[in-house]
């Protein structure tokens, strides 16, 4: 297992659970450890546990809210090139880093790139939407933890979120992986036209043989930042209701042993759910993330920069500064103090500390200002009233 | 250096737990499964990290990791802390 110092104890990295524990100082020293420097009150913030590693940004599937706006002629950073970047990740104590893209499936030396990440100690993971995944591909990508594949849903589903219909081709890719040993998971974007499919789009996942699904909330960024935002993310229903939509999801998949996840951005739907709103810290006990950037996550972008995410812009900071940068840069600076000195209704929200203020990706596309998710159940309760005044 | 004595860990002292690996490239994903199913799930995963934790050969990275005999000398100080 792999440790990293923080303030608070150490993350923790096993391989068997495969898991990330958050381990206080008393349980690090039962290890026989001790955190020294990294325990004093004026340590500085440590580098991401979990980076975004953009190896392409090639992909030729064309789908309409691609929020990096890939194209078959984007640009694909040489191999040296990569192996440096992640050079410089494991020199900052990075436990995960996920590989995508564009479609990094279009890169022949994608199986070594995952084996150069093991041999630096890494957890490499990829996100791909399986086209042109063939069994001989698929032999050199066992170095991957874990694959998932993007899938929105059978054909019509599909094609609602990203244009054109790929399902076919994603079924068989999950198929093909976990058929092949590999463990396979679905990322399934969530639209208001697509909700009510999610049950569906759930069992015909697992059927297919893939272990866990990860929800992910449509953001406005990229190709996806248009108009058409308004239309497509989920109504104020479907986002009051989420929690409950969860609670029967997981109930149903969770003693089969498929797991589900949520994105970080999708944290503030759990404030309209009154027994999650009421369960902070068991959010928190079981390592719930919100919006982590500037913190625990930061994206490397396919032209090396460093942003706390893959949706927004980049920093001055090149991956090859991680290790002193992170603390250093200003951007990266504000968007962890944020969560200290977040305006109502953030400050008194009892999801607060896990949620960290909602998604910035939306709030600043439809405010304009890094603050609180206009998206929220919450915040659109605080802000109903003024709301209201406003068309009076 | 001999590797420090290591006694088990208590299951209080895991703060947080992230089940998986997770695979997602845009943005960072937390398993809900223990929210809802806290007694089935959560008490059996808690053992197993537990005891993992107890078992697992450790590796120190960041800053934190041992230091080489070059930045020994530079430094002239004590590792923060060493792998056992």
């Amino acid at each position: 297992m792999k440790l990293r110092y923080e303030r608070f104890g150490a993350w923790v990295k096993l391989d068997a659970p495969p898991a990330v524990v958050a381990l206080d100082r008393d349980g690090v020293r039962a290890l026989g450890l001790d955190g020294g420097r990294r325990w004093q009150d004026d340590a500085p913030p440590t580098p991401p546990i979990e980076v975004h590693l953009a190896v392409t940004q090639k992909c030729g599937a064309g789908c309409e809210d691609c929020y990096l706006d890939a194209r078959p002629d984007g640009a694909e950073p040489p191999r040296d090139v990569m192996l440096a970047r992640m050079d410089a990740l494991r020199d900052a104590g990075v436990m995960t880093v996920a590989f995508g893209g564009g479609e990094p499936l279009t890169r022949d030396d994608l199986g070594l790139l995952a084996d150069e990440a093991r041999r630096r100690g890494l957890a490499p993971v990829l996100t791909t939407s399986g086209f042109g995944l063939s069994p001989a591909k698929v032999e050199q990508l066992r170095g991957f933890a874990q694959i998932n594949v993007s899938y929105d849903g059978a054909a019509g589903e599909y094609e609602k979120v990203r244009g054109f219909d790929g399902a076919r081709a994603a079924e068989a890719a999950v198929a093909l992986l976990a058929r092949s040993g590999i463990r396979v998971g679905v990322n399934i974007v969530l639209t208001r036209a697509t909700l009510p499919s999610l049950p569906a789009t759930l069992v015909r996942a697992r059927a297919l043989g893939a272990s866990e699904a990860q929800l992910l909330r449509y953001k406005p960024a990229g190709r996806a930042a248009g108009l058409d935002y308004l239309a497509q993310r989920l109504s104020p229903e479907q986002v009051s209701g989420f929690g409950e939509t969860l609670r029967a999801l997981v109930l149903e998949h969770a003693p089969t042993g498929f797991s589900i996840r949520v994105d970080c951005s999708m944290v503030p739907f759990l404030s309209g759910d009154p027994v999650l709103y009421a369960s902070a810290d068991l959010l928190a006990r079981a390592g719930v993330f919100g919006c982590e950037g500037g913190q625990a996550l930061a994206s490397v972008r396919v032209d090396g920069q460093v942003a706390p995410c893959s949706f927004v812009p980049p920093t001055a900071l090149p991956a090859s500064g991680l290790v002193r940068g992170h603390e250093l840069d200003p951007d990266l600076a504000r968007w962890r103090a944020y969560p200290g000195s977040a305006p109502e209704p953030c400050a008194s929200c009892a999801l607060a500390a896990v949620c960290k203020g909602g998604c910035k990706v939306v709030s600043t596309h439809l405010d304009g200002v890094h603050g609180p998710d206009p998206e929220c159940p919450r915040v659109r309760a605080y802000r109903a009233p003024v709301a209201a005044e406003g068309a009076a | 250096m001999n590797a420090p004595a290591r006694s088990p860990v208590d299951a209080g002292s895991i703060r947080a737990l992230r089940p998986g690996h997770g695979a997602n490239c845009s943005s960072i994903g937390s398993v809900v499964d223990t929210l809802f199913v806290t007694s089935l799930l959560g008490g059996a995963l808690f053992a197993a990290v537990v005891g993992a934790l107890g078992r697992e050969p450790i590796e120190v990275v960041g800053d934190g990791a041992p230091p080489t005999r070059d930045d020994r000398d530079r430094e002239g100080d004590a590792p923060a802390g060493e792998a056992p």
